[in-house]
């Protein structure tokens, strides 16, 4: 029978190591040592199910304490399903305060997803393998490369949403059609800078605004593949050549957003570089090195 | 060699021509054949398709009981940002009491514009006309946009120490800039007056 189109990528333990010594780092910087206390007006999440996060803020230096030997256990590979979830709990704490002050953010999110679907996979590999010797190396092999395709899979279904969102919302012609009116929001985001900090620091975006205008077909044409992109990222999943690919078109589009709308993309570039571009590109070195 | 399924025999059986109840068994097989393989391409996207669906769901759940001040299930989020583009949006900015404006990230410590605009934003969805429409329109009067503005105003005078000392130096303001695609070029409006706080005014209800 043909295997399925869809499956993990055969990667090596120093990819694997790689991954999770990264991702680690990336939530060192995700769990802060400290957040600014503010009032949950519009509480979201598991504060808007009445979950009370006033206390968060004073015992963020504790948290912060706790979540740094469940990172070196992570970045090592020992204790897998505790410390997705216990990392994924603290992830999902910090996101939900971020986002009950009535200004919902979208950074934290896809961090928190990727932690879920590796602590979702554990848990599930452990119930299946709770009985089983897994003494032999292989068999944390397997287990890890589904841990990985699991957070390959948290990050294109964020994509694969956005997609479908924007199509549900306006039609997928109608959205194409509409983004002639992207100039409004490229004005609006440089007097937002201007508002924020007293400076033009979208003049790129300044200068779009005009072409945009100018040639409101282009700039169709241009959103147009950003939609394209977003609702075909499921294949990155199709092996390392499309997940490269993938990965660094990805990061290109959050850098003329960043450019352009002012938007941050820090953890999104990190993640799509971790999961999607490092396994390959360490693949492709070893193989330039003559090593399996 | 493993011995052919049942279902991949039906479906490389040749289509029946004897009669209506030959044909529908290998239509049935194939319909059969085809929803086997599908699930066995799709079953190691298990995760990924669940998640989707559960930020899809959410999405939705926001949409249906905005009303009910339904919010986002963090980290499930169907990302609504850019899903639609309207030839009108606008900005909001604080300003001292003769106008100049304040920069809200030197009296926040980070908190941006486009934040204040968010939570703006939400409280105007509260509002309704007296047809019971939403005011978050270019034809909003100001008057319309007041209460929401107040509370703004309030919220960021209790949140940040920064806020606060400015009220208590005369007051602050709320303006709004209305930006428009106008004969196909972007039109700014002049700063429109929506709230102020001053450091006598009577607290406005939460």
């Amino acid at each position: 029978m043909k295997s399925p189109l869809f499956r993990p990528q055969e990667h090596s333990k120093i990819e694997l190591t790689a991954m999770r010594v990264l991702f680690a780092l990336v939530l060192i910087d995700v769990i802060p040592s400290g957040i600014q206390e503010q009032r949950l007006t519009m509480p979201v999440g598991l504060a808007g199910m009445g979950l009370d996060l006033s206390w968060l803020p004073g015992a963020m230096p504790v948290l912060k304490w706790i979540s740094w030997p469940l990172l070196v256990l992570y970045a090592v590979g020992r204790l897998p399903a505790l410390t997705t979830t216990l990392l994924f709990a603290l992830t999902v704490l910090v996101g939900t305060y971020a986002n009950s002050n009535g200004a919902i953010k979208h950074h934290h999110q896809v961090v928190s997803l990727i932690l879920l679907a590796q602590a979702a996979w554990q848990w599930w590999w452990l119930a299946r393998h709770r009985r089983q010797d897994l003494s032999h190396t292989g068999d944390n092999l397997v287990r890890d490369r589904w841990a990985a395709f699991a957070s390959q899979q948290a990050i294109v279904a964020a994509y694969v949403v956005t997609g479908i969102t924007k199509v549900a919302t306006s039609g997928f012609f109608g959205w194409i059609k509409a983004s002639a009116n992207y100039p409004v929001q490229l004005r609006k985001t440089n007097l937002q800078a201007v508002y924020s900090r007293a400076e033009v620091n979208t003049a790129a975006g300044s200068g779009l605004e005009t072409w945009l205008v100018a040639h409101p077909s282009a700039g169709q044409a241009m959103l147009g593949a950003g939609l394209m992109l977003e609702l075909g990222a499921f294949l990155a999943l199709l092996g390392r050549p499309w997940s490269f690919t993938y990965g660094l078109l990805l990061i290109a589009f959050h850098a003329m957003n960043s450019q352009f709308m002012n938007l941050n993309f820090r953890w999104h570039n990190w993640c799509l570089f971790i999961f999607l571009i490092l396994p390959p590109l360490i693949a492709a070195t070893r193989r330039g090195l003559g090593r399996k | 060699m493993q011995a052919p399924t049942r279902a991949c025999v039906l479906a490389a059986a040749p289509h029946g021509t004897t009669g209506s109840g030959a044909t529908a068994a290998p239509r049935m097989s194939q319909t059969r054949h085809f929803i086997t393989t599908l699930g066995r391409q799709l079953a190691p996207l298990t995760l990924g398709l669940v998640l989707g669906v559960l930020c899809l769901y959410q999405g939705h759940r926001e949409e249906k009981y905005k009303h009910r001040k339904f919010r986002e299930a963090f980290p499930f989020s169907h990302y609504p940002m850019y899903s639609g583009f309207d030839d009108f949006d606008y900005v909001m900015f604080l300003a001292k009491a003769d106008g100049s404006p304040i920069m809200i990230e030197t009296v926040t410590q980070g908190y941006k514009a486009n934040a204040l605009k968010k939570k703006f934003d939400d409280l105007i969805d509260d509002l309704k006309d007296e047809k019971g429409k939403s005011i978050r329109n270019r034809n909003a009067a100001a008057e319309q946009m007041r209460p929401a503005g107040e509370k703004v105003l309030q919220w960021l005078a209790e949140s940040f120490p920064g806020v606060a000392s400015e009220v208590e130096d005369g007051g602050i303001h709320l303006y709004q800039v209305r930006i428009e695609m106008n004969d196909g070029a972007v039109a700014e409006s002049a700063p429109i007056f929506i709230a102020q706080l001053n450091p006598s005014a009577p607290t406005p209800a939460p």
